[in-house]
C-alpha cells in the first residue's frame, strides 16, 4: 500500500497537468459564462436556462474528464512507453491500476470540484440560490466520473492504441445513455432477436442516464442518491477488477 | 491474500446489476416522460442523450426570437404554435412555455384554437398544475367573449409568481379595452418599473408617455 | 544465504535459465509467432559490466525486458538478486534505462525524480536530499525546476540515468546508453558506468557500440537469432586463435600489384611497391602461395588479436550458417 499514494500522486500529476484536462475546464467556465449571458434573453425563465446549461456543463465534465485525461496518460503509457519506468519499480500491476484510476478520476474531481463552485458562485450573483437539484447533480456527477473513470482504465489496458481507446470510450459513454431509450424501443419489436439484443446491451451497459438527475421532474430524493452511490461504487469495482485482472496478463 | 480478479468483477457486476434494476424504475418515474413513444428522432435523442430540458431551452429561445419580430402574429402564430409544440415535445413539464406561447396564441396572434390545444396538451401532462387550468379558463372565457371573466382570470394569472410578463401585458390591453384607464394605467407603472422582459418595460414607458403620465425611473 | 529483502543474497546478480519468449505478431488476421529469446542461459556475477551484443532483432532488448519484469517468460526461470523479479522488493533493488527513454515533458526534472523516487520507496528528507544528489551528479542542479521540454537530448538521457540511479540500485540495465549522445555525452556516461562498477553496483549493458564495449565490459554475451552463441570475457574472446589475424607486408611488381585488391600500397621503388594484406589463420597458407606464385616478396608477417568487433560480426555469422564455434565458449 506504500507505493500505491505515490503512484496516485504521479498519475494525478500526469493526469492534471495536460492541456486536454484544462481545455475541458475551460470550456465548463465558458459553458457557465453563456448560461449567465442567455439568462438575459430568456426573460421568465432565467433560472431554469442559468442551471439547465450550467448543470450540463458538469455533467459533461463528469464524463469527458476522465475520458480525456486516461486517452492523454494511454499516449505517454504505451504509445510513449513511460510505463516501463514505473513498472520497474516495487510497483505491482493492480497498485498501478488503483494509482491510474484515482489519478483520472481525481483529474476530474478537481475540474467538478472548481466548476460547482463556479456554478454556485454565478448563482449567487444571479440571486438563483437555494436551488433544490443542486447537491444531486453535483453529488451524481462526481459518482458518474467514478464510473466512467474505471472504464476508462478498463478499456486502456484493452486496447493497443489511443485513437481506439478514444472512440470505445466514447462508444461506451454514448451507448450507456442510450441504454433505456433503446430497450424501451426494442421491447415493443416483434422482433426476438432485436429485443435480445436489446436486453443484452441494457444489461451489459451501465446506465449512465440515472445519473442525469439534472433531467428529473423535482430532486431525487436521498434514498435515489444512495442508491446511485451503491451503483456507481458496484461499477466502478467491476471495471477495476476486470481492468486489473487484464493488465495482469499484458505485456508492455 | 490472492485475489480472483475475474470473480470480483463477476460480484460487482452482479451489485450493479441489482442495484441499476431499482434505480431504472425511480429515474423512468422521476423523469416524467410523455406517455408513449418520442414522436421524432429529435425528441428520441433528447431522451436518449439526457438533453431534454437543454433542447426545449434551445426551442423556448427560438420561441423568444420569434417573438421578438414584429410580425410574428401575421400567420396567426402558426410557426409559434408549431415551435411551442416542439419545446413541450422535449419537456412535456416546461410548463412556462404553455402558459407564454399560450396568451400569445391566444390573444396578439388571435389563434384561441392552438392556445387551447396547447394548454390542453400541458394539462394533461402537468395534471398537478393548476396555473395551467386558470389560463384554459381564461382562454374560456375570452372565446365566449366573457370580459368580466376574462378579466377576472387575467388578474389572478397576473399575479402569479412565475406569470409571463405578457400576460400582465394583455391585462394591461384588456383594461384599456374595458375603458379603465386608471387600471391600466397602474398596470403600465408596473410593467415599467419592475418587467423581467425589457421590451414589454418599453412598450409600458411608451404607452405612459403616449397618454402624457409620469414614467417610473 | 538468504537476504533480509527477499532473495538470495549469493554471488550472481541476474541470471536467465533455458528462458525462451515467442511474440505474436498480426499479419491478415493470422498470427504469426516471431521468436524473440530461445532457450536462454546465462549467469552473471555481481559487481561486474557484462554487455550484450548482438545485430537488430537478436534479442537483446527482450532479454532485458525478461531480466526486468516487463516480459514474462514462456519457459524458463529468470532471477535477480537470487530472487524472481515479479517480487516488487526486488524490482526495489533494480535499475532500468530503456533505449530512447521517454518523460512526461510537462513535468520538471526535479519533479519527475521526486515521483519517481516516491515511487521506489524514498520520501521526505531523504528523497529530497536524493534528487538534490542526482541533479547535482547529472549537472543539471541548475535547471531541475524546468520543464523537459526545454531540455536537450543529452540533458533528458542525464534525467533518464538519474531516475535509474536514484534509489541506490544494486543491478542496473541500460540499453543503449550512449544512442544519440554527443562524444562528451559518452564519455560520461562511459565515467557513471565505470564508477558503478568501482562502487560495486552491476550493470548490464546492451549495445552496438562495440568499441564502448570492448572498453567497459568485463564479459559479453553475442546474440544471435534469439539465443547466446558467444559468451565469455572480453579478453578471453579476443585470445581465441581463430580470431587472430595476420598482417603481411610484402613486395610486390606494381602491375601485379594492382591487380590484386587485397594488396594495399604503402610505398613504391622503381618498378617495386610495398604492398600489405590480412588474412585470417586459416587463409594464411593460401595467401602466401598466391602472393609467392605473382613474384612477391614476403617481407614480413605480423600476428595481431582480432579486434572485438571482427569477433562478434564473426560469431554471428558463423551462428547464421549454423558452424561450430571454439569449444567451451559458444551457446548453441
Amino acid at each position: 500500500m506504500g507505493i500505491r499514494a505515490p503512484l496516485v500522486r504521479y498519475m494525478a500529476a500526469l493526469a492534471v497537468r495536460n492541456r486536454l484536462t484544462g481545455l475541458l475546464f475551460l470550456f465548463a467556465v465558458v459553458l457557465s459564462g453563456t448560461a449567465l449571458i442567455l439568462t438575459w434573453l430568456t426573460p421568465g425563465t432565467e433560472r431554469r436556462t442559468f442551471y439547465d446549461l450550467a448543470y450540463l456543463g458538469l455533467e459533461f465534465l463528469a464524463v469527458a474528464t476522465p475520458i480525456l485525461a486516461s486517452t492523454a496518460i494511454h499516449v505517454l503509457e504505451f504509445d510513449q512507453r513511460t510505463v516501463w519506468l514505473v513498472l520497474v519499480r516495487p510497483v505491482t500491476r493492480p497498485g498501478y491500476t488503483w494509482g491510474r484510476f484515482w489519478g483520472v478520476t481525481g483529474a476530474a474531481w478537481v475540474n467538478l470540484s472548481l466548476a460547482s463552485l463556479l456554478v454556485g458562485a454565478l448563482a449567487l450573483l444571479l440571486r438563483a440560490l437555494p436551488e433544490p437539484w443542486f447537491v444531486g447533480v453535483v453529488v451524481a456527477a462526481f459518482l458518474e466520473s467514478l464510473v466512467i473513470g474505471a472504464l476508462s482504465c478498463l478499456v486502456a489496458f484493452v486496447t493497443t492504441s489511443f485513437v481506439t481507446a478514444l472512440v470505445v470510450n466514447g462508444g461506451i459513454v454514448l451507448l450507456g445513455y442510450l441504454t433505456p431509450t433503446l430497450h424501451a424501443a426494442v421491447a415493443r419489436s416483434g422482433n426476438a432477436a432485436l429485443r435480445l439484443a436489446g436486453d443484452t446491451v441494457y444489461w451489459v451497459l451501465p446506465h449512465l442516464a440515472d445519473f442525469s438527475v439534472r433531467e428529473f421532474t423535482r430532486p431525487a430524493e436521498g434514498w435515489y442518491l444512495t442508491l446511485l452511490a451503491i451503483y456507481a461504487l458496484a461499477w466502478t469495482g467491476a471495471a477495476l477488477a476486470a481492468a486489473t485482472a487484464v493488465f495482469l496478463k499484458r505485456e508492455v | 491474500m490472492k485475489y480472483s480478479y475475474p470473480a470480483a468483477a463477476a460480484v460487482f457486476f452482479a451489485a450493479a446489476g441489482a442495484a441499476g434494476w431499482g434505480l431504472d424504475g425511480r429515474a423512468a418515474a422521476l423523469l416524467g416522460d410523455a406517455p408513449g413513444n418520442p414522436e421524432n428522432m429529435a425528441q428520441w435523442g433528447a431522451r436518449g442523450l439526457s438533453l431534454r430540458k437543454a433542447a426545449a431551452d434551445m426551442k423556448w429561445m427560438e420561441i423568444i426570437q420569434h417573438c421578438g419580430e414584429s410580425l410574428y402574429h401575421r400567420d396567426h402564430g402558426k410557426v409559434l404554435a408549431k415551435l411551442a409544440d416542439e419545446a413541450v415535445g422535449f419537456d412535456p413539464r416546461f410548463t412556462y412555455v404553455h402558459k407564454f406561447t399560450g396568451a400569445m396564441l391566444m390573444w396578439p396572434c388571435r389563434n384561441p384554437r392552438a392556445a387551447v390545444s396547447l394548454l390542453e396538451k400541458g394539462i394533461r401532462d402537468n395534471p398537478s398544475e393548476t396555473g395551467l387550468k386558470l389560463y384554459l379558463a381564461a382562454f374560456t372565457y375570452s372565446r365566449l367573449e366573457n370580459l368580466r371573466g376574462e378579466v377576472g382570470m387575467l388578474e389572478r394569472l397576473a399575479v402569479a409568481p412565475d406569470a409571463p410578463p405578457v400576460v400582465q401585458k394583455i391585462l394591461a390591453n384588456v383594461y384599456e379595452k374595458q375603458g379603465r384607464p386608471d387600471k391600466a394605467a397602474a398596470m403600465w407603472r408596473y410593467l415599467a418599473k419592475y418587467s423581467a422582459d425589457g421590451d414589454i418595460s418599453n412598450w409600458a414607458k411608451g404607452k405612459l408617455e403616449r397618454h402624457g403620465m409620469t414614467v417610473p425611473q | 544465504m538468504a537476504g533480509k529483502l527477499g532473495g538470495d543474497m549469493g554471488e550472481t546478480a541476474f541470471e536467465l535459465e533455458k528462458v525462451s519468449k515467442t511474440y505474436h505478431l498480426w499479419r491478415r488476421l493470422r498470427r504469426i509467432p516471431v521468436a524473440g529469446v530461445r532457450d536462454v542461459s546465462l549467469a552473471v556475477p555481481r559487481g561486474m559490466i557484462f554487455g550484450l551484443l548482438g545485430l537488430n532483432g537478436a534479442g537483446k532488448t527482450t532479454a532485458m525486458k525478461l531480466l526486468v519484469g516487463l516480459l514474462r517468460p514462456d519457459s524458463g526461470t529468470v532471477r535477480v538478486l537470487g530472487g524472481s523479479v515479479e517480487d516488487p522488493r526486488i524490482r526495489g533493488r533494480l535499475g532500468y534505462l530503456p533505449e530512447m527513454p521517454y518523460l512526461p515533458q510537462m513535468m520538471t526534472a526535479r519533479g519527475l525524480l521526486r515521483h519517481y523516487g516516491r515511487m521506489s520507496g524514498l520520501a521526505g528528507r531523504h528523497l529530497e536530499t536524493r534528487v538534490d544528489n542526482a541533479l547535482a551528479t547529472s549537472g543539471l542542479a541548475a535547471r531541475g525546476d524546468e520543464p523537459l521540454r526545454h531540455f536537450s537530448k543529452g540533458m533528458l538521457q542525464r534525467v533518464a540515468m538519474a531516475q535509474v540511479l536514484l534509489h541506490g540500485p544494486e543491478v542496473i540495465f541500460v540499453d543503449e546508453p550512449m544512442s544519440g549522445l554527443d562524444p562528451r555525452g559518452i564519455a560520461e556516461m562511459r565515467a557513471t558506468l565505470e564508477a558503478l562498477r568501482v562502487s560495486g553496483v552491476t550493470v548490464c549493458l546492451n549495445s552496438h557500440q562495440i568499441a564502448e564495449v570492448e572498453r567497459l565490459c568485463d564479459r559479453i554475451g553475442v546474440m544471435a537469432g534469439g539465443r547466446i552463441v558467444r559468451e565469455g570475457a572480453v579478453g578471453e574472446l579476443l585470445a581465441l586463435a581463430r580470431f587472430r589475424r595476420y598482417r603481411i607486408i610484402l613486395l610486390s611488381r606494381r602491375s601485379a600489384a594492382r591487380r590484386v585488391s587485397p594488396v594495399r600500397e604503402a610505398g613504391k621503388t622503381g618498378g617495386w611497391c610495398i604492398g600489405e594484406r590480412e588474412a585470417t589463420e586459416a587463409e594464411l597458407p593460401r595467401v602466401l602461395a598466391a602472393e609467392r606464385k605473382k613474384g612477391s616478396r614476403i617481407l614480413q608477417i605480423l600476428a595481431r588479436e582480432g579486434s572485438l568487433e571482427e569477433v562478434v560480426l564473426e560469431t554471428i555469422a558463423s551462428a547464421g550458417r549454423g558452424g561450430s564455434a571454439a569449444p567451451g565458449r559458444t551457446r548453441r
